[in-house]
């Protein structure tokens, strides 16, 4: 590990990838600071426009953004009362009180540096706990790996949404466009209904764009939002030193980041739960907790330093074994997939320089936020928020589609991009997740390829699925979690009749 | 307090969406039908995957459907407007159908430029120099750093001939 990382080193730190850690981070910010983008929405409009680029350069525009669009969240969550994203929605309940009191600079000062510890030590638990997973993969055979596919799309489909059947069908939708095209192990073609196009199936970076940038355009077309912040709010002066007060809030950044971390880990879990766990926690052990929603900083820090947390750590399941820890996760497994880095024990031992290096590049886009997320920046980029939200419905329109039709070269992938969009606006509204679509298109060959090497191995016996001490543990797993909701249900009714 | 996010906007309450819920769910029941009935002419191994999936949502589908009638039949269907504001939905897919429509016919840059104006016009913005200026400046640099530095492709466009002469 050590080695790899010393020969990652010189890579990340080459000029040209650390002008894509900055550009990701600045794109993270803008994106986070607009209400109604999310990271994986500017995620899923900058993968397609990095397809063919180094993946280095690529992988540290995903870093910056995922990290910057965490902390660009907290403007308009401090500034306006309106999070960002759906992580920041903690961070308002102290932050934009201190905005009233006259103390956003403050304010943003904390979000920020509880933001970049929450990141530094989440990217240090990346590099440190993804190699032993990786390690203890190298157990597993076709089995294993069939069930560890089913364990990642149980976890999703029930975890992330609150219907179970929704979430399922979510993940079947995935798994029967993954089943699209030439079967590989007998050319039969598969509904590509005599389209030559479809013949290698769908481009999942083409659906996972449709899926997370069509449906906010379509949003903020609806909403028509024809009026921008005030610029008066980004006249920001420095209001004393929140570095200065580490002795203060160190409690709070270890607690929230331990519970971000651990979130992160956490398949199906992340974003606004670590924020508010952390933000409650901080509360909870509070001298005067009564204070916490009328101004008091630290919450302000636990939410943002939980936030902050769980980023790279929801990665250590997504590139120790491809199970991703949380949406933007998935989404960033596609982007890896889409530079033929297919996550698991193959990528560390054929690619250590650049997953080595991606880990590295969580750390240092971290470190590099607290200069990109500065006062200075926060007035300059922040400028964004003083636009009208409805022109910028187009613009990301425009990117999307320069960025899709530069995969393939394919008008036909335009259309594909659009009817995706639709139907992931029509699944949105009626709220099927999103993310078990995609983790299902990512995995469903992966679970089919596996399945049948199983079963040609153990000569089509069925019960060598459940023939190792892993696989039943996995398999035992898979079914208890897909059973939670109703545990869930099952519970509150009884708590209700009681 | 306004919370925007990952998932859907919020719909304004008061309204149900149970019927397009009730219309979806057999939608996917009847794609999930047609999914099954294609696969049988496929050969055994390569059909049973796809069909035991489609067969699992199937079921999932008409268990929704048949949910969603039930508590319509209770009186508490699924609350929550499917569309947060109709009419400004409709342009917004009209406008990114004949967006699509344009480009293949006309190529990228004049349907971007005319799209960066007239979406935020036809949903009652007025400021139209802003939207002008902001499509300006996004073409233009999409150009600059996708086309000329990264050498990208874009959709061959009209204006393809110009475009060769300024390179």
């Amino acid at each position: 590990m050590i080695d790899a990382l010393l020969h990652a080193i010189p890579l990340v730190f080459a000029p040209m990838n650390i002008l894509a850690m900055f550009i990701g981070l600045i794109a993270g910010l803008v994106v986070g600071c607009l209400p109604g983008l999310t990271v994986v929405t500017g995620l899923a409009v900058l993968i397609p426009l990095t397809f063919g680029l180094d993946p280095l350069f690529a992988l540290g525009m995903m870093a910056g953004m995922y990290n910057g669009g965490s902390y660009g969240g907290a403007i308009p969550a401090i500034l306006m009362r309106v999070p960002g994203t759906p992580a920041s929605v903690a961070t308002v309940l102290d932050g934009y009180k201190m905005t009233q009191q006259g103390k956003a600079a403050y304010a943003l000062q904390v979000a920020l540096l509880s933001g970049v510890i929450g990141s530094v030590l989440s990217s240090i638990s990346l590099i440190v706990l993804s190699p032993p997973l990786v390690s203890f993969s190298l157990l597993f055979g076709p089995t294993e790996y069939f069930w560890l596919g089913i364990l990642g799309l149980a976890t999703v489909s029930s975890l992330l949404g609150d219907d179970l059947p929704k979430g399922l069908i979510a993940c079947g939708i995935g798994l029967l466009i993954g089943a699209v095209g030439q079967d590989i192990s007998n050319g039969t073609e598969r509904f590509t209904f005599g389209q030559l196009d479809l013949l290698d199936g769908f481009s999942a970076i083409v659906l996972l764009t449709g899926l997370f940038a069509v449906p906010p355009v379509l949003q903020i077309v609806e909403e028509a939002v024809k009026t921008g912040m005030s610029g008066d709010k980004l006249k920001l002066h420095r209001q004393g030193s929140a570095l200065s007060q580490w002795r203060f809030f160190t409690p709070v950044w270890i607690r929230s980041s331990i519970i971000g971390i651990i979130i992160g880990i956490l398949p199906g879990a992340g974003g606004s739960m670590s924020s508010f766990l952390a933000y409650n926690e901080a509360k909870r052990v509070a001298r005067n907790p009564e204070t916490f929603g009328h101004g008091n900083p630290e919450g302000v820090a636990a939410s943002e330093c939980g936030n902050g947390a769980d980023n790279a750590a929801s990665l250590i399941p997504a590139l120790a074994l491809g199970i991703p820890g949380s949406g933007v996760a998935a989404v960033i497994l596609g982007g890896l997939l889409v530079h033929g880095l297919r996550p698991g024990p193959q990528l560390f031992r054929e690619h250590p320089d650049i997953v080595y290096g991606f880990m590295l590049q969580f750390l240092v886009t971290s470190v590099l936020l607290a200069i990109v997320g500065g006062l200075a920046a926060t007035r300059i980029f922040g400028q964004v928020l003083r636009l009208p939200r409805i022109v910028l419905a187009p613009v990301i329109l425009l990117f999307v589609t320069v960025g899709v039709y530069s995969v393939n070269n394919s008008l036909f992938d335009l259309w594909v991009l659009l009817g995706v969009g639709l139907i992931g606006y029509v699944l949105e509204r009626l709220d099927y997740p999103s993310a078990p679509i995609v983790l299902g298109l990512l995995l469903g060959p992966m679970i089919e390829s596996q399945l049948r090497l199983a079963l040609t191995i153990s000569g089509g016996n069925a019960s060598a699925l459940v023939s190792t001490p892993i696989a039943i543990i996995l398999a035992l797993l898979s079914a208890a979690i897909l059973l939670t909701p109703a545990w869930r249900l099952f519970r509150q009714r009884r708590v209700a009749a009681a | 307090m306004e919370v925007t996010g990952e998932g859907a906007p919020a719909a304004p309450k008061g309204r149900s969406r149970s019927p397009v819920e009730i219309v979806f769910a057999l939608v996917l029941v009847a794609v999930s039908l047609g999914v099954i009935a294609m696969a049988s002419s496929y050969p055994v191994e390569s059909a049973a995957y796809p069909v035991a999936i489609a067969s699992g949502m199937a079921v999932l589908g008409l268990w929704i459907a048949a949910r969603e009638i039930l508590r319509r039949q209770r009186g508490n269907p699924t609350v929550g407007a499917f569309a947060q504001h109709g009419p400004r939905l409709a342009i917004g897919i009209a406008a990114l159908v004949a967006y699509f429509a344009a480009v293949s016919l006309i190529g990228f840059i004049l349907p971007s430029l005319a799209l960066c104006v007239f979406l935020p016009a036809a949903v009652g913005f007025r400021r139209w120099g802003l939207a002008a200026v902001v499509g300006l400046v996004c073409v233009v640099s999409i150009l600059l750093i996708f086309v000329y530095a990264l050498g990208r492709p874009i959709p061959e466009d009209l204006l393809s001939p110009l475009l060769a002469k300024l390179r």
